[in-house]
């Protein structure tokens, strides 16, 4: 039986839309459409309601507020209140985040799962070998490889020459990308769909066999009867205006799984009233902030072509600092770029000479997600002095790294600094500043905590299992549940916990 | 939310003069390519905080010339209006300072979506064709 992929426009009419299933999945990222990859395998009747639209190959003009307001939450305008406004930056279509984020793959690091082991008792539902296992397959199945040298481009090869000159270890990205065609494109959608984000891979797959998925259709309530969850109930709505047309109810035989993201799955669950049984729901958010330089060079870099992000270091990994290269699209390249008026059209005129590079630490600041206003989540988070700190070391590695390679100049983008400087020397200038998050521009874009797995219903939201301590059935599968931060690119071990826990679902329902 | 006439033609007046043309032979400023329509666009899919954010420092940045120039930002030289876009860059205050980052960010995005502007930058373009908010009806 083949399934289909459902939106507003196909439901014309009036009246409830109604489906029974095994299984329903709150959102089609890649831990839903993972988890429905591995349920629907095992012989499960899947049904995934996913808030985004379709966000198909055609519709991706390669400009960035196309990109934004079609595959980016509140057209990438999502942020978190603090001492600083931060953009929490969120996929939203069919396929989640998966069809404008950098394909990045990285297998969870042994030390954070260590941790996970030691200090959360997760070693028995997903031990190290278990895992490898996974990620092997999904290595298979996404078509992983390291980022082929033909697609570097200028702006990823002069981050390799800057950290093969400084002698830090640097390596091409590996990516979920097949035959890439060097659009730099990525975070605006892939044109020519060789990224194989879940919207070309799983969905398609999990349609073949018979899973509907239902795009455009806000999840707002979890149905529970008799202290289990039974289904789910939703209205479709515009994606973008928000307009409502009809309503949705899913019952769900066996178990209705989470995979909203970090931020939506813990506000569902306090929307379901779950925050009286878990005081710890929506705390503990943890995410990987992220800032970044601009280098010029004298020798064109042309940072439009190429792999998005093709290069990195982790060299810094052990002090929580990552550093990798990241191709901007032209408006956010030049709202990025320092000033106003004709010196800011004197840059742009040069911006083929413009390198994007950005850091991303792993930082110890915990936000929360809470209830607000109009029946959206509010996010609190505040940089932390230490996370600050760190920062200020990426900018000093990160301007190192660009003088090190050949840059002429660099623009931080940092308040109270000049915003050229030509020399690593000139950030000195940030010791004598405060260590405040307003200082710079930082984003945060990996999003974790808020709903984790635990073995003590004191201190967590969700058993190892992934199911709620307080009703069954109700399980979460996304990176909500991951107890720590990973420090490397989430993507991958997103997959494998969603795939593990769905796996074990299947063995033990 | 939807912009009015005056505020849209007061938010162009920003962007124009945050991304002038005539600097480089062949490159548009803002004040070439269409750019009113994005204005409703943003408006309308942007949250609604952001949407008001925008409304808010269009009057903010269009009426504060008036405490110590008595004009409006539009009628302000060019080169006075760009000194004081730095000034408010240049801000201690957090909140000045991001005034005119968010309108930078919506005359970006109206700006460089434009094909003759990415065709300028050299970019290489998937889609020739303008933005659908770009075709005049």
């Amino acid at each position: 039986m083949t399934g289909s992929l459902l939106t507003r426009a196909d439901l014309v009419g009036s009246g409830w839309v109604e489906d029974a299933c095994d299984v329903v999945i709150v959102g089609s990222g890649p831990a839903g459409s993972t988890a429905a990859r591995v349920l629907s395998e095992a012989g499960w009747d899947v049904v995934i309601v996913e808030e985004g639209a379709p966000f198909p190959p055609e519709a991706r003009r390669g400009d960035a507020w196309t990109g934004f307001k079609h595959g980016w939450r509140d057209v990438s305008m999502q942020v978190a209140q603090g001492r600083a406004v931060t953009p929490f930056l969120q996929g939203r279509a069919v396929g989640g985040g998966s069809p404008i984020n950098g394909a990045i793959i990285h297998r969870m690091p042994e030390s954070v799962h260590a941790r996970w082991v030691e200090r959360h008792g997760l070693g028995d539902i997903l031990p190290l070998r278990r895992l490898e296992r996974i990620f092997d397959r999904l290595d298979a199945e996404l078509g992983v490889t390291p980022t082929p040298e033909a697609v570097w481009g200028g702006n990823n090869r002069r981050f390799k020459a800057g950290a093969d000159t400084l002698g830090w270890a640097s390596n091409p990205t590996r990516r979920a990308v097949t035959a890439c065609e060097a659009s730099a494109r990525c975070n605006q959608g892939c044109r020519s769909a060789r990224k194989q984000s879940m919207d070309q891979t799983y969905i398609p797959r999990i349609i073949r066999e018979g899973a509907r998925v239902y795009a455009e259709c806000r999840v707002e309530r979890i149905v529970e009867e008799g202290g289990r969850a039974t289904g789910v109930t939703g209205r479709f709505r515009d994606p973008v205006a928000g307009t409502p047309s009809r309503r949705l109810r899913i019952h769900a035989r066996r178990a209705v799984v989470l995979a909203a993201g970090a931020v939506h799955t813990p506000h569902l669950l306090l929307r379901h009233g779950l925050g009286r049984a878990s005081p710890v729901l929506g705390e503990r958010l943890q995410a990987h902030p992220g800032a970044s330089i601009m280098a010029v060079f004298d020798d064109p870099v042309k940072m439009f072509e190429g792999a998005t992000q093709g290069y990195e270091t982790t060299e810094f990994w052990g002090e929580r600092m990552k550093f990798e290269t990241v191709g901007l699209p032209p408006a956010v390249a030049v709202q990025r770029m320092p000033g106003f008026g004709p010196a800011l059209m004197r840059r742009v005129a040069a911006i083929d000479h413009v390198a994007h590079w950005g850091a991303q630490i792993r930082a110890t600041t915990h936000g929360r997600v809470k209830r607000g206003w109009l029946g959206r989540p509010a996010i609190r988070w505040s940089l932390e002095a230490q996370d600050v700190a760190r920062f200020k070391t990426c900018f000093r590695r990160l301007a190192e790294l660009a003088f090190a390679a050949g840059a002429r100049e660099v623009w931080p983008g940092i308040a109270g600094v000049p915003a050229t400087i030509h020399s690593p020397d000139a950030l000195r200038v940030l010791d004598a500043l405060p260590d405040d998050p307003r200082l710079f521009h930082s984003i945060c874009a990996h999003i974790f905590g808020t709903a984790t797995l635990g073995t003590d219903p004191s201190s967590s939201v969700l058993q190892p299992t992934g199911e709620s301590w307080s009703v069954r059935g109700l399980f979460a599968v996304d990176a909500s549940v991951f107890p720590t931060n990973l420090g490397v690119n989430p993507q991958h071990t997103i997959c494998a916990v969603a795939w593990a826990l769905a796996e074990d679902l299947a063995d033990h329902s | 939310m939807r912009l009015f006439h005056f505020e849209r033609r007061w938010l162009r007046s920003l962007c124009e003069a945050m991304l002038p043309g005539g600097v480089r032979p062949g490159l548009p400023g803002a004040g070439d390519v269409p750019l009113e329509r994005f204005f409703d666009e943003f408006t309308r899919s942007a949250p609604l905080d952001a949407a008001i954010g925008v409304r808010a420092f269009t009057w903010v940045l269009t009426l504060a010339p008036l405490v110590w120039r008595l004009r409006t930002f539009g009628s302000l030289r060019p080169s006075d209006q760009v000194r004081m876009l730095h000034a408010l860059e240049g801000s201690r205050f957090y909140v000045v300072r991001e005034v005119p980052g968010l309108i930078k960010l919506v005359a970006c995005l109206a700006w460089a979506s434009q094909p003759e502007v990415q065709r300028a930058l050299g970019v290489p373009q998937p889609d020739d064709r303008p933005p659908p908010w770009a075709v005049l009806p």
